[in-house]
């Protein structure tokens, strides 16, 4: 009798667990697509800007014969931007490509155990990026750029940003994991 | 790295991670020989208690990288030039006008003077970098692919390539030439396809990677005194006992003046006369034109400095370079016209 | 101690099926934290200075560039236009594909890029003529490796930036060579074609047709023209080059050939950013553990234990070699570039390679693990789109991998073989 009832006391609990793990999954969910949907044309403008400033400054050197100084160190931090914003909507599509066939192969029935730890790893990695990117952006406050004179900060916030997108990515992917098994 | 073992440092108890962007070449890179020396120095002189490793030709990132590594942590000491350290800490503006230093002499004492030894102090306040020794990377030159440079006249309408460094944008400028910053990987390649019409760099560099095959007028007209500063992080420096700490401030002073002397001997006696061998039109401006020169950028650069910071630091530098004029008895062979003298 | 760590965490996290750019992410990670010492903002350090260069903006421009040029019909008018040259050959149509790629190549910077577009639709139709799966998709894949050879590449985009080398030196010395694979590719094919039966079919054309099948072709390739001349004549710098490509990309797909319209673009380049973005993840990764390397003085160990084993320049050049073709078969190839070239560019300098031969042989060699088992990029999506097994395609792809080793040999011990091009255009 007792054991019965402690089985399904224990089954009530993971039953609370799921719930609760579901409902959680489902918040980070809608807050995961509503930032993609701003993200998304915010990396089309960015993408966009980075062709024109480099046509631009073509176009003085060549027809106006004056370079911009500006145009090679604001393109690059564009792009470093533009970089580490993509990453996290390309983890949701599932872009970066890892070895899963030869995953498969090794852990046969397992394969989702091993994603799962998979999944650990990766949020463990972003985590740790975006907490040391943040140091860093906070240990750069004083540097300036040398060309355009701007704090530095603005280039290097960039990798805590993109990694705290990162990490509720994958963090996504491990709850939603948990929730099917 | 592993270059020059002087002393047991297997038990070492610390250790100096020194970054350079010269290639491992002690007859030729002024800053690698610097290095070297430097770990000689120290670990023979600490009887193994320090251990230097040297990572030369950027192994460890780039120069900005480098003096942040330092500021970090991450690395203990490296060798960069002042258009890095103004990322970090503006002030050194203060040393980029134009057309200021006419000799060796001059700049040495200069960087030896009671200003620079503030400037250095503040920058380790301001920054956590400590300063060991205000060293050379040689005296900027102009060279392109079109006409002689003889007076401010001829840079008209010139494409020069400059650093990602706003006063030497500002000075190329204002000389009536347009800068143009191109990465060095492809500056080769811009100055032999003509994506732009010159560069400007010491004598020492132009050898090395080659340009006097794709530039033919070279002008001696020294506008910078482009520096190349030995850095430490000072909690590093701090946390050494008094006696290592001695030690270390030694052995960059001493691998310091190896340095100089390299870097002078390379510009003045290797590499000129390598140009000239090599089909380059090597011009030597008169003391006229180097004065057209200077009225035509210094002050306009000048005001600019002032404007991005305090200027009692760009007036007590014009001030230090007048004393040291005045105070300097020419030894020997620094007058104009002979060989220790680069501009003339 | 920290570099085994670091090394194990890649291997194992690689194995639980962490995505590669992550794997080598971590083992930096792992890497800094053994150092005792040092600060881990290095890990930030590192991931943004892998990023901030401008070099490496090629890399999002020539992806988008060849995004939009990408589409559908361009695909075929190359197939048609490639078709018509090598027709009247037995196994046309994988001569075909191969000669196909030659000119893809000069629009696209990667092998994978290459390998999806073309595979989708010359796979199917080698099939119906009566080539196998296993034949068909191998074909593909290998002939695919001209993407990255033949300018422009990302991978000599990655080297240029890395090493601080002239990347239309690069793409100068990639044009011969990368037709020198497509032509062993072909000399596979021919080899093969009375073996296997390959089927023979006859092109009328009247010149009428040929005329026109050039000139849908042409707008295509003029695009490398731009690329390639505006680089070699100088006119611009490869990154501004890259940037004028997309302009004429978006120009020709919008306005003369109208294959894409304008509420399609925001998709295109979105899907050019993410592109961008998973390919930025492992350069950063990379550019981490390139530094973990150094600090662990991994470059001066490799020099010195190969040394120890031989001072002879053919032993040297043999056991980059060995090295490059090892690490490419697990290891992205752009990502072992970033750290692999710095370590091992000592030894090269030793033996006598030049820095442009030493990248062309790290780019070629590093490229083949494309196609070879375990992790073969370009054999799993060719696998993919024939519907077999990799390992199928990979036994298939045999005599197309060995005849590269030999193209590789070459590049390793002919040095004007890989300079004379950089020489004609005044690179060197
Ligand atoms: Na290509
Ligand atoms: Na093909």
């Amino acid at each position: 009798m007792p054991r019965e009832n402690g089985a399904s006391f224990i089954i009530l609990i993971l039953r609370e667990w799921v719930y609760m793990v579901k409902s959680l999954l489902a918040g980070l969910d809608k807050f995961s697509e509503l930032y993609q949907k701003i993200m998304r044309p915010v990396l089309v403008f960015f993408y966009s800007i980075l062709t024109v400033i480099i046509l631009y400054a073509v176009f003085m050197r060549y027809v106006l014969n004056s370079a911009p100084s500006w145009s090679e160190e604001m393109s690059r931090y564009i792009m470093v931007w533009t970089a580490l914003l993509s990453m996290a909507i390309a983890l949701r599509e599932g872009r970066h490509i890892g070895l899963s066939s030869l995953v498969e192969r090794v852990w046969g029935k397992y394969t989702p155990v091993a994603f799962f730890i998979a999944d650990v790893f990766m949020f463990a990695f972003f985590a740790t990026i975006s907490y040391t990117g943040f140091k860093m952006a906070i240990f750069v406050v004083n540097q300036r750029s040398p060309s355009m004179n701007w704090p530095m900060w603005i280039p290097y916030l960039s990798i805590p940003v993109g990694g705290v997108f990162l990490s509720l990515e994958s963090f996504i992917l491990m709850l939603r994991k948990l929730v099917r098994s | 790295a592993g270059e020059g073992e002087a002393a047991d440092t297997s038990k070492a108890q610390y250790t100096i991670k020194y970054a350079t962007g010269d290639p491992p070449d002690v007859l030729t890179a002024s800053a690698h020989a610097d290095a070297v020396m430097f770990k000689n120095y120290v670990e023979a002189r600490s009887g193994g208690r320090i251990k230097v490793e040297i990572y030369p030709a950027n192994e460890l990132g780039s120069e900005r990288e480098q003096l942040e590594g330092v500021q970090l942590g991450s690395i203990q000491m490296c060798n960069v030039s002042e258009g890095t350290v103004g990322i970090f800490f503006p002030e050194i503006l203060a040393l980029s006008v134009p057309y200021a230093f006419r000799t060796y002499t001059e700049a040495w004492a200069v960087a030896d003077s009671p200003y620079m030894k503030n400037l250095m102090g503040k920058m380790v306040k301001d920054t956590g970098i400590r300063n060991l020794d205000v060293n050379q990377n040689g005296f900027r030159n102009f060279s392109n692919n079109v006409r002689p440079v003889r007076t401010p006249a001829d840079m008209k309408g010139l494409k020069i390539r400059t650093m990602e460094h706003r006063g030497h944008m500002a000075m190329v400028n204002e000389l009536g030439a347009n800068a143009v910053p191109i990465a060095w990987g492809e500056l080769y390649s811009a100055l032999q396809q003509k994506v732009v019409d010159g560069q400007e760099n010491p004598p020492s560099l132009v050898q090395a990677m080659k340009f006097y095959e794709v530039q033919k007028y070279y002008t001696l007209d020294g506008h910078i005194y482009s520096i190349d500063f030995t850095f430490i992080n000072n909690k590093f420096y701090n946390s050494l006992p008094a006696d290592l700490r001695q030690i270390v401030y030694e052995g960059a002073d001493i691998s310091g003046t190896i340095h100089k002397s390299l870097e002078t001997y390379v510009s003045n006696v290797t590499a000129v006369g390598a140009l000239i061998e090599e089909g380059m039109e090597v011009y030597t401006p008169s003391a006229e034109e180097i004065a057209q020169f200077q009225q035509a950028t210094q002050g306009p650069v000048m005001e600019w400095i002032k404007n991005e910071i305090d200027p009692k630091w760009v007036n007590d530098f014009m001030k230090t370079i007048d004393t040291v004029k005045k105070g300097l008895v020419a030894p020997s062979g620094t007058e104009p016209g002979n060989g220790f003298v680069i501009q003339q | 101690m920290g570099l085994f760590l670091a090394v194990l965490t890649f291997v194992f996290t690689l194995f639980v099926g962490v995505p590669v750019g992550v794997s080598l992410g971590l083992m930096g990670l792992v890497g800094v934290a053994f150092m005792g010492t040092v600060p881990m903002e290095v890990v930030a350090q590192r991931i943004f200075t892998g990023l901030d260069s401008f070099p490496l903006m090629c890399i999002p421009f020539f992806i988008l560039a060849g995004d939009l040029m990408n589409s559908g019909r361009i695909t075929e008018r190359l197939i048609k236009f490639a078709d018509m040259l090598v027709g009247r050959m037995r196994g046309a149509l994988a001569h075909a594909n191969i000669i196909a790629s030659m000119f893809f190549g000069g629009i696209t910077g990667s092998a994978a890029a290459d390998v999806s577009a073309l595979g989708s639709m010359l796979i199917p139709a080698m099939e119906k003529d009566g080539y196998t799966p296993d034949f068909s998709a191998a074909v593909t894949a290998s002939s695919s490796l001209q993407g990255p050879i033949i300018p422009p590449s990302i991978l000599a985009v990655i080297y240029g930036a890395t090493m601080g080398q002239s990347i239309g030196a690069l793409f100068a010395a990639g044009i011969p060579l990368g037709v020198l694979f497509g032509l062993s590719d072909m000399a596979v094919v021919i080899f093969l074609a009375k073996k296997l039966n390959f089927p023979k079919k006859v092109l009328n054309l009247t010149t009428k047709e040929k005329l026109s099948i050039i000139g849908q072709a042409i707008v295509a390739l003029i695009m490398p023209l731009i690329i390639l001349g505006g680089i070699l004549s100088g006119v611009f710098t490869p990154t501004e080059a890259a940037g004028v490509a997309v302009g004429y990309a978006f120009f020709i797909s919008l306005y003369v050939l109208k294959t894409v319209k304008y509420r399609d673009l925001p998709k295109i380049i979105l899907n050019s950013a993410l592109s961008t973005g998973s390919v930025f993840l492992l350069l950063a990764a990379a550019n981490l553990f390139s530094w973990v390397l150094s600090t662990y003085q991994v470059p001066a160990m490799i020099t010195r234990t190969i040394l120890s084993i031989s001072e002879s320049p053919v032993v040297i050049i043999l056991l980059i070699d060995l090295i490059l073709l090892l690490v490419g078969t697990v290891m992205d190839p752009g990502a072992a570039i970033i750290m692999l070239a710095p370590a091992l560019a000592p030894l090269a300098a030793q033996a006598g390679l030049h820095e442009i031969q030493f990248g062309m042989l790290m780019i070629t060699a590093l490229a083949l693990g494309l196609i070879t088992p375990p992790v073969g990029l370009c054999l799993f999506i060719s696998a993919d789109i024939a519907k077999i097994s990799m390992e199928r395609v990979a036994k298939a792809v045999f005599p197309f991998f060995v005849i590269h080793l030999l193209v590789i040999g070459m590049i390793s011990f002919m040095p004007d073989l890989v300079l004379f091009a950089p020489k004609v255009f005044g690179y060197l």
